[in-house]
């Protein structure tokens, strides 16, 4: 608790919660941005994974997925500056831990649909259909990321400064 | 009819009651505008990326087959859109920040249709590899850059009204 209260003390924590400088809004800004990014890029991979254009190459993701990583970093970055404003409170509000779970899933689902999409990979960039087992991670990995956007926006409407 | 009864007319619709009315509706909206979001940048990132030439793998024609999702993340966001305005016009048309975010998306839009009506012929037979001319990639770029001025001034909209 001393920890968090430091947080929002520092010099971080005190920009984001300004109003003057408007450090509020323009970290949203980044992790609005951010977020189109990874769960964009995320959820046009499930799409094609799914069936759709399947005679799109796969490989086309590897590089886009690197541009999504930055996309990450940066969400990580302005996420971290807007918990350091109000640490105290996030760490009670249901939504934000939810959010945080979610994001660990979706993540872990994007790992284990990646890992089954290299095992096959030649018949996939043929345009066949993926198995049945990618496709369930694709979903599941989609709804997830879905669900972070979701229990993020709920914050909003639940948590107290 | 002038501006305050257009605006009024607006707010009194079905729709506006129908948004003010029920509790959770404009939260919802907020959350399937933000859906919608991420659906319209993602499938651009993968089709601009494409055209700039940063992406160089998929022939054209698969990958323009994204921009139908680019239509339906636009889509979600008109209507989600209308139901926020809808809800308390006034507000939102007074708000200097709403007023060029519109010009953005119309900009957006106009980018769009130069894309439709005089590039699209020109790169569809591009194959894997093959990077469009630079008429081609500036529209491209023009599109990222429009759509990101875009969500960062929908973030800044309740600095200075609703939003």
């Amino acid at each position: 608790m001393e920890f968090l209260q430091w947080l929002a003390n520092s010099p971080v924590g005190v920009w984001v919660s300004s109003s003057e400088t408007y450090g509020y809004y323009i970290t949203l800004s980044v992790h609005a941005v951010g977020m189109g990014i990874v769960a964009g890029v995320i959820l046009m991979l499930c799409a094609r994974l799914l069936g759709f254009a399947r005679d799109l190459s796969l490989n086309i993701f590897d590089k886009l997925f690197t541009i999504a990583k930055y996309g990450f970093f940066f969400n990580a970055l302005s996420g971290a500056a807007l918990f350091a404003a109000n640490g105290v409170n996030l760490m009670k509000n249901v939504p934000f831990l939810l959010k945080l779970t979610f994001i660990v899933l979706g993540g872990v689902g994007l790992l284990l649909t990646s890992r089954s999409v290299e095992r096959e990979r030649a018949m996939l960039s043929d345009g066949e259909a993926a198995s049945v087992k990618i496709k369930v991670l694709a979903l599941v990995t989609g709804l997830l990321w879905i669900a972070a956007i979701l229990s993020g926006r709920i914050i909003a409407y639940t948590i107290s400064y | 009819m002038n501006e305050t009864v257009i605006l009024e007319t607006i707010r009194a619709s079905w729709i506006g009651q129908t948004v003010r009315d029920i509790p959770w509706m404009f939260s919802f909206l907020e959350f399937t505008h933000f859906v919608g979001l991420c659906v319209l940048f993602g499938s651009l990132l993968l089709v601009d990326l494409r055209l700039i030439g940063v992406l160089k793998i998929g022939n054209l024609r698969s990958v323009l087959k994204f921009t139908n999702w680019a239509i339906i993340g636009f889509a979600i966001n008109l209507l989600s859109g209308i139901g926020f305005f809808f809800s308390n016009p006034v507000n939102y048309y007074q708000n200097p920040l709403f007023r060029a975010k519109m010009v953005f998306v119309l900009l957006a839009g106009l980018n769009v249709l130069y894309f439709e009506l005089v590039e699209r012929k020109k790169i569809e037979h591009l194959t894997a590899g093959e990077t469009p001319a630079m008429d081609t990639r500036v529209v491209a770029g023009l599109s990222l850059f429009l759509w990101t001025a875009v969500i960062i001034l929908g973030r800044f909209l309740p600095t200075l009204g609703t939003g």
